[in-house]
């Protein structure tokens, strides 16, 4: 009896003893802030980005025993607000880390930020600047940029209908319609094709009748839209409508994704050209494993802003080893790693920290071939196109 | 009345030792601050001049390039870079005043709306100056000769002590205004400007004067707001920011200075709590607004001063202020 109480005792005393290191290695959290916006003029982007950032930590829950901790981080589509909101989720929560899909003019300010305050960001905003002149050693981003979204889509178009010779653009006189339109004019002008006009028109508009006269009077073989979101949508229906698209092919360089195809249905986008940051039906592993992942979450299949949730999650996870968050090792280990990513093998370049993937050209079906309504369209052609690092302008100071 | 005189900036004062801690965050509690200096001068044109303008961001803005720009570009420290800013949005104030009160009533607001949307157009065209669309970015906050005296600006706290001690200090430039005559001369003007006139006094300088002190105080508002960010969005000269500075003043009843700072500091922190409690949380803020609208209207509203009048001191509250359009 007396042996059995002492062998008792000392297990006892072990496992007091040991208790602090496995609660500390089950329990250590890790401060993880997701800010995006939830509210304002972008707000649809938030709950979507949500799931896949939550489907990421579940899944290093498991597999790999880190511990994040989830705060959200409502930016309000406003980028004052955001750097605000991230200096706030660094004092009071200790937030280190922090992935979101913002507003390019979000992102640049947050990578500043991220830098002055020492911390990692990840974002999938799509200014060419973030890896380009305004880079920081803090920022990372996940999402093709301008040039590889035309070279993704355009180049392989060119090759898919070499008849067609002249080409009309329709781009948002903006920045980022700027960028589009160059790169589809060195794209055009490099595969022997003619742009034969473009017509520029302002970030508010939402009738583009008069933009689609002067494209049908141009005569095109195939019809370019630069803009995007619910102006990409809008133009691409009034196009449908005018009958352009039994005239002439058309294509739309950068989607919203799953989303936005929805929203305009098969009618609309039967034979459309569509490029796409991420389309849920690619078929491997990693890819499978993510969608299924993600339906417990929602029954529709994963978007654009789910995958980069999920992606920007697990780059930053690449960087540990442990619950540790020190913040130089970890940026030193995510450079040159490469990740098993939902759009393929995912590289980190470590001279601008770009997360280098795949860019999808899509071709939308026919209804009559749809296997359900998010069976919208077929991958046709898978991409990934960089700039050079001899051609990179990042300069981390 | 005597006891009322220190009571107020005694109010003010506690509002503002206080803030970091009733907001939770000295980030959210500066943010307040650099909404209250434009408040402040929102309330003296409205309250005081009967001038309702929706352009105070093209001043807001205005301060917020220049500082940025004096610090970025020219290697000011922040404390000469806000007083630059805050001297060239008073430029900017007095021109564009001279040109917006020689129209009354909405054609006043018009004009200030376009000056505001002029000022937005060429912050956003002029990308190689003002970063354009992506905001001017890597601004430092430099502490200059007052790192001598061992202040580091880069500390939240300090930060936020510069920042309120300048706002307080504003609030009692505000109360030196209400009480001396040039702050009569404007209540006669707004209540009767020919009468006024008619009297000796040059309504027009006088409406001037105190347009142009408003767009000194949202340019110092916008100074203020650079140091905290570190950069300049567009958002800072946009019609929103015009909107969000009239709403805050008109919550505060348009007549109180301390009702200014309070409306200041409770639209912020009642935008960030609500923001965090659910994604839709600007209807919330809407039907807040509406209501707290009728009860102005009916003198029932949210005002400090009338409730610091009613609990100590036992008066009625006074008259709403008109529009000079009425009068």
């Amino acid at each position: 009896m007396k042996r059995r109480s002492f062998i008792k005792g000392l297990a006892g005393t072990a496992y007091v003893a040991a208790m602090p290191t496995i609660v500390r290695a089950q329990s250590q959290k890790i401060p993880f802030a997701h800010i995006t916006p939830f509210s304002g003029a972008l707000a649809e982007l938030g709950p979507d980005t949500e799931i896949g950032c939550k489907v990421a930590i579940e899944q290093l829950r498991k597999q790999r025993n880190l511990n994040f901790e989830y705060i959200r981080v409502d930016s309000e589509s406003n980028p004052s607000v955001a750097v605000r909101k991230m200096q706030e989720a660094a004092s009071s929560s200790g937030a280190r880390l922090f992935v979101g899909a913002n507003l390019s003019s979000e992102a640049l300010a947050l990578g500043k930020e991220a830098r002055n305050i020492g911390a990692i960001y990840v974002t999938s905003a799509g200014a060419d600047e973030i890896t380009g002149k305004d880079c920081t050693k803090s920022m990372f981003r996940w999402a093709v940029p301008t040039r590889g979204a035309v070279d993704g889509t355009i180049k392989p178009l060119m090759k898919l209908i070499p008849n067609a010779k002249r080409w009309y653009a329709i781009t948002p006189k903006y920045v980022f319609g700027d960028a589009l339109l160059r790169n589809t004019e060195r794209v055009l002008k490099a595969g022997g094709a003619e742009l034969v006009g473009n017509s520029y028109h302002s970030l508010t508009e939402k009738e583009f009748s008069g933009y689609l006269v002067n494209a049908a009077a141009a005569n095109p073989d195939v019809l370019v839209l630069h803009n995007f979101s619910a102006q990409g949508a809008a133009c691409l229906r009034q196009a449908v409508s005018f009958g352009l698209k039994s005239k002439m092919k058309i294509v739309m360089v950068w989607s919203a994704g799953l989303d936005q195809l929805l929203s305009l249905g098969p009618d609309n986008l039967e034979g459309i050209y569509v490029g796409a940051q991420y389309w849920h039906t690619r078929d491997d592993a990693t890819n499978r494993a993510f969608v299924a992942a993600c339906a417990s979450h929602t029954k529709a299949p994963p978007n654009n802003n789910t995958a980069a949730g999920y992606a920007m999650t697990m780059a930053i996870a690449a960087g540990m080893t442990s619950d540790k968050v020190d913040i130089p090792q970890i940026i030193q280990r995510m450079e040159g790693k490469t990740i098993n990513g939902v759009t393929g093998p995912e590289t980190i370049r470590p001279f601008d920290h770009e997360i280098t993937k795949s860019y999808f050209l899509l071709k939308c079906k026919p209804k009559a071939s749809m296997a359900n309504q998010y069976d919208l369209a077929d991958i046709v052609e898978t991409s990934s196109s960089y700039p050079a690092q001899s051609e990179s302008l990042c300069k981390f100071a | 009345m005597r006891l009322q005189s220190y009571l107020e900036p005694l109010v003010a004062a506690a509002l503002l030792v206080c803030l970091p801690w009733t907001l939770g965050s000295n980030t959210l509690a500066t943010e307040a601050v650099t909404l209250a200096l434009p408040v402040l001068g929102g309330t003296l044109i409205f309250g005081y001049s009967g001038l309702l303008s929706f352009g105070q961001a093209l001043f807001f803005g205005a301060g917020s390039y220049v500082a940025a720009l004096l610090m970025k570009e020219a290697g000011y420290a922040l404390v000469p870079a806000v007083a630059g800013a805050t001297v060239a949005a008073l430029a900017i104030g007095v021109a564009v005043g001279a040109v917006s009160i020689r129209r009354s009533g909405i054609y006043f607001v018009m004009l200030t709306l376009a000056f505001s949307n002029l000022g937005f157009f060429l912050a956003y065209s002029a990308s190689g100056v003002t970063g354009g669309e992506n905001g001017l970015l890597d601004v430092p906050r430099r502490t200059g000769i007052l790192q001598a005296l061992g202040v580091n600006l880069g500390d939240s706290t300090v930060y936020y002590g510069l920042c309120a001690a300048l706002t307080f200090v504003g609030y009692l430039v505000m109360l030196a205004i209400r009480r001396s005559a040039f702050g009569s001369v404007l209540r006669a003007v707004r209540q009767n400007e020919r009468r006024a006139v008619i009297l000796g006094y040059n309504a027009r300088i006088y409406k001037i004067a105190s347009f142009a002190i408003a767009a000194a105080f949202a340019g110092l508002g916008g100074a203020l707001n650079v140091g905290l960010m570190h950069f300049v969005s567009l958002s800072n000269v946009s019609v929103g920011m015009s909107e969000r500075i009239v709403i805050v003043t008109l919550l505060g009843g348009g007549q109180s200075f301390l009702a200014a700072l309070f409306s200041a500091s409770i639209f912020t922190g009642l935008s960030d709590m609500l923001a965090s409690l659910w994604p839709r949380w600007m209807l919330v803020l809407g039907l807040i607004i509406i209501v707290i609208a009728f009860g102005l209207e009916q003198r029932v509203g949210f005002a400090p001063r009338d409730i610091l009048r009613r609990l100590v001191l036992r008066v009625k509250p006074g008259k709403p202020p008109q529009s000079s359009a009425r009068t």
